[in-house]
């Protein structure tokens, strides 16, 4: 006996089938020829199993074959550096415009090329629609439909390299998505190609589009079809030609699998590191978004109390995130790895996808030809195979990488003595000295610090303290929330905050009472904000209505915190809020990154964020008032 | 094209499900830079105008790469509904004499019924009468080179930048397409390029000599019929009525 699942009408359905099913057969099953798949199919080769490739659309590479050609994230080594040089040799034989990046079209030729020429079959134009398991609760098959037909490829290993977890969510694997406050996810890009007269190569107008719920086909499409009106697009250049259009969406951002090991930019933030790394994810965590305040808390301290987010990370990646639970013969790997919403922009270069293809694809070979579960394969022969090809580095990289403004002459390193936290507290790039100090947890000195005269030492020091949640530093915090303070740290690249917001912020994530007043009196005179001189950012406060958003979007997150924490002011603070946010003149705006057009409204998006937070506050207490 | 003629008539009655993430993509990823006819109907006018004062088309010229933002601009002024990403499986007849479609979008299955199903898809292989299925691109250059005799070559609207097809049997697989369009752009060792593939379509153009039909409360409107910008919009069904 077998069991059907398939997802109708919003809900998952299993039922029993027979056993003997008409199916093709491999070693291992890919689906989803993109820019994990591809090499995860290569490695299956290459370990001397079969392979079936199932791909949704007419060509194989995914992001790289359809939307950026150009790697800028992610660190260089793996399977992947010879399949691209097979690639720019094989462009150097054609009279063909240049890519910014490897030329897509002979990526596109030399995927299906390579995998074919190995043993590999791939089916095109595929929409998967129902997995088979068996007795044992192991999966045994899939189910697609192709040119109108129903088909099912059965396998030992399935390799989910979907992008959405598709086959995941299929097998009833439990999947997140988005920030836990909305939901949301990053933006998405709708990419054009244009032809660069200037410099004579075909470029990607990469524009942030806003943010899509991919689940729901209603709202997926509303934002396909708005994206495509951007200004920009509407607006023809002198300079370059519109050539053709992405047939995929640029997405930042799916669900994520929940695997037996789970990435989190908290355990990032605590030191907390998984052990037998298959490959390490490189890049900074970006987060494209600028309401960063309706992010997690974990979010907030990287980016407004650190001031990090430029700082490119190495994390490492073990099998276990590659896992779903309670499967034996399934991996995941490209940006559904098991990340959570925090880091997962950082998970998601294209490079550390493809290391993902290639660690899966290795793994899931090794176990057929071992005729074992994939997590009984001997992590020293994994780390060998590896360490051959590049995937992984001999010995663990150092952690961070600093990322510094253009104009910026001074470097920033982790500072692993108490002299070299106390200098980078003393200076304008003092992120990674704070989460330095953070990690050593040496309280006597810090309270010394905030006494000191230097202030950006004092201030730096009042941040170690917030995050550690002791108010001992709160009456530094007000000082510089008091005054606006403008001054902003350049400890990152972009997205540094000014410190009166950072201020704001932790004075919050403290609950702090005294700031009370304070806060209220900002947000009753909001529009004065748009008045202030700022800093301009060009990637994050790029107009006055993005500085304003940050005060404000802090303001409220501040009241909702303080009113959780205080139960004497919470009737008080809540009223307040209420006032604020259902006052009928209320805009608040953003820009998006790269977007020149007017700013986007996002006075309905924190009137939702600030209406969930009050229900759960109203839910707490109802909760405490009943364990009374 | 054709569905979006459709819709165009009624669009709150009509909800268009896309494979793909353009509407009209069939049409423009062909690249059939054909001269157009005016525009005809009130709707499609406002269109023309658009891309009239955008610099898109001049006279009967259009530049289709630059067309799709304007005809996402337009489907959305007008309340056309669109799924897109959505692959139809399964149509049958359900009761009160409606259709039940299945169709998928990712790994969701969606149960659709509604008075009338339209099928304006059509693929090179699955039909007869086919007359013509080609493989299309750009391509940029100085010079039309006279070594390329099977590859049909007409200028566009942008300067040195060329519409190019190449025609292909029938049941010929795109990548395999693709491959044949790039050995007509082969470097000859030590020369330098005058004349560059820029973009290759995503999709097979496809033409026949099919005609509408429906039977009971499904048609097949193939959206093939004509290679003209303005009548691909407005050309309706001649046997489904509202």
């Amino acid at each position: 006996m077998k069991y059907r699942a398939q997802w109708l009408d919003g809900q998952r359905q299993v039922e029993a089938v027979a056993d003997d099913i008409n199916a093709d057969r491999a070693d291992v099953v890919v689906l989803g020829g993109g820019t994990a798949g591809v090499m995860a199919a290569l490695a299956v080769l290459e370990a001397g199993c079969t392979v079936i490739v199932i791909e949704k659309l007419k060509t194989l590479g995914g992001i790289l074959s359809h939307t950026m050609f150009k790697y800028y994230m992610g660190n260089p080594g793996g399977r992947y550096e010879a399949h691209d040089h097979l690639i720019r040799d094989q462009t150097g034989r054609v009279a063909i415009v240049p890519t910014y990046g490897d030329q897509n079209i002979i990526r596109s030729l030399a995927n299906d090329h390579v995998i074919r020429t190995m043993g590999g079959t791939i089916i095109y134009g595929a929409c998967l629609t129902a997995a088979y398991a068996n007795e044992e609760g192991q999966l045994t098959g899939v189910e697609y439909l192709a040119n109108g037909q129903r088909k099912v490829v059965e396998g030992a290993q399935f390799i989910d390299c979907t992008g959405d977890a598709s086959l995941a969510r299929l097998a009833g694997v439990p999947v997140r998505r988005g920030r836990e406050s909305d939901g949301r996810t990053q933006p998405f890009s709708h990419p054009r190609f244009q032809l660069d007269r200037m410099q004579h190569r075909v470029i990607v107008n990469n524009i942030d589009a806003g943010y899509v719920d991919e689940r729901d086909v209603d709202d997926y499409s509303s934002a396909v079809l708005e994206s495509a009106q951007n200004a920009a697009y509407l607006t023809r250049s002198a300079y370059a030609d519109t050539v053709a259009w992405s047939p995929i969406l640029g997405v930042r951002e799916g669900v994520t699998i929940i695997g037996q090991a789970t990435l989190s930019l908290k355990k990032l933030i605590i030191n907390e590191r998984e052990k037998n790394p298959l490959f390490y994810t490189f890049a900074n965590v970006d987060n494209h978004t600028k309401d960063i305040a309706l992010e997690s808390q974990a979010v907030c301290d990287w980016m407004v109390a650190l001031g990090l987010w430029a700082v490119k990370v190495y994390v490492p990646v073990p099998l276990a995130a590659l896992r779903p639970k309670n499967w034996r013969n399934i991996l995941v790997a490209g940006r559904h790895i098991s990340v959570d919403h925090d880091l997962a922009a950082q998970a998601r270069m294209m490079r550390d996808c493809q290391k993902s293809g290639e660690a899966a694809g290795l793994v899931a070979a090794l176990a057929v030809n071992q005729g074992v579960d994939v997590d009984q394969v001997d992590y020293a022969e994994i780390q060998t195979w590896l360490t051959a090809s590049g995937c992984l580095p001999d010995k663990p990289p150092v952690e961070f990488v600093d990322n510094p403004p253009d104009d910026t002459r001074t470097s920033m390193h982790y500072p692993s003595t108490l002299a070299g936290i106390r200098e980078a507290l003393c200076s304008n790039r003092p992120g990674l000295g704070i989460l330095a100090a953070y990690r050593a947890h040496d309280r006597p000195q810090i309270l010394a610090w905030l006494n000191a005269p230097e202030e950006d030492l004092r201030f730096n020091a009042a941040i170690v303290l917030a995050l550690w949640d002791d108010p001992a530093g709160t009456a530094e915090l007000m000082v510089h929330f008091q005054h606006r303070d403008p001054f902003v740290p350049r400890s990152s690249r972009s997205y540094n905050s000014p410190r009166g917001v950072t201020a704001l912020y932790l004075l919050g994530r403290l609950g702090s009472v005294q700031a009370i007043q304070a806060i209220e009196g900002l947000l009753t005179d909001y529009q004065m904000l748009l008045q202030d001189e700022f800093e301009a950012d060009p990637k994050f406060l790029t107009r006055s209505v993005d500085y304003q958003f940050q005060y404000v979007t802090h303001a409220l997150r501040a009241l909702l915190t303080i009113a959780a924490h205080h139960r004497t002011q919470r009737d008080e603070v809540v009223a307040f809020i209420r006032q604020f946010i259902t006052q009928p003149k209320l805009r608040l705006a953003v820009t998006l990154k790269y977007d020149t057009g007017a700013p986007k409204d996002m006075t309905v998006a924190v009137r939702h964020y600030v209406e969930t937070k009050l229900n759960q506050l109203q839910e707490d207490r109802v909760n405490q008032d009943g364990q009374k | 094209m054709r569905a979006l003629g459709l819709a165009m008539r009624d669009p709150t009655h009509t909800l268009i499900l896309e494979e793909g993430l353009h509407i009209g993509w069939e049409f423009i990823d062909s690249l059939m830079f054909e001269k157009t006819r005016p525009a005809m109907s009130d709707a499609s006018k406002q269109l023309e105008q658009d891309l009239k004062m955008s610099g898109v088309q001049s006279g009967d010229s259009l530049y289709l790469p630059d067309v799709y933002p304007f005809l996402a601009r337009w489907a959305a002024r007008l309340g056309i509904r669109i799924l897109f990403s959505t692959t139809v499986s399964t149509v049958a007849s359900c009761e009160k004499g409606n259709v039940e479609i299945l169709a998928h979008y990712g790994v969701d299955t969606l149960r659709i019924r509604c008075a009338h199903y339209i099928d304006t898809m059509v693929s090179a292989t699955d039909l007869g009468h086919v007359r013509r299925v080609w493989i299309g691109g750009l391509a940029i250059g100085n010079d039309i080179p006279d070594t390329m005799p099977s590859v049909e070559i007409k200028p566009t609207n942008h300067d040195q930048i060329y519409a190019i097809t190449l025609d292909v049997p029938p049941t010929t697989p795109y990548l395999t397409a693709v491959r044949k369009l790039t050995e007509h752009f082969t470097l000859s060792a030590g020369k330098k390029p005058t004349f560059q593939l820029l973009t290759v379509t995503p999709i097979l153009g496809v033409a026949g000599d099919w005609v509408d039909r429906t039977v009971g409360n499904v048609s097949w409107y193939p959206y093939t019929r004509t290679t003209d910008f303005y009548s691909a919009i407005e050309q309706v069904g001649e046997c489904y009525e509202i």
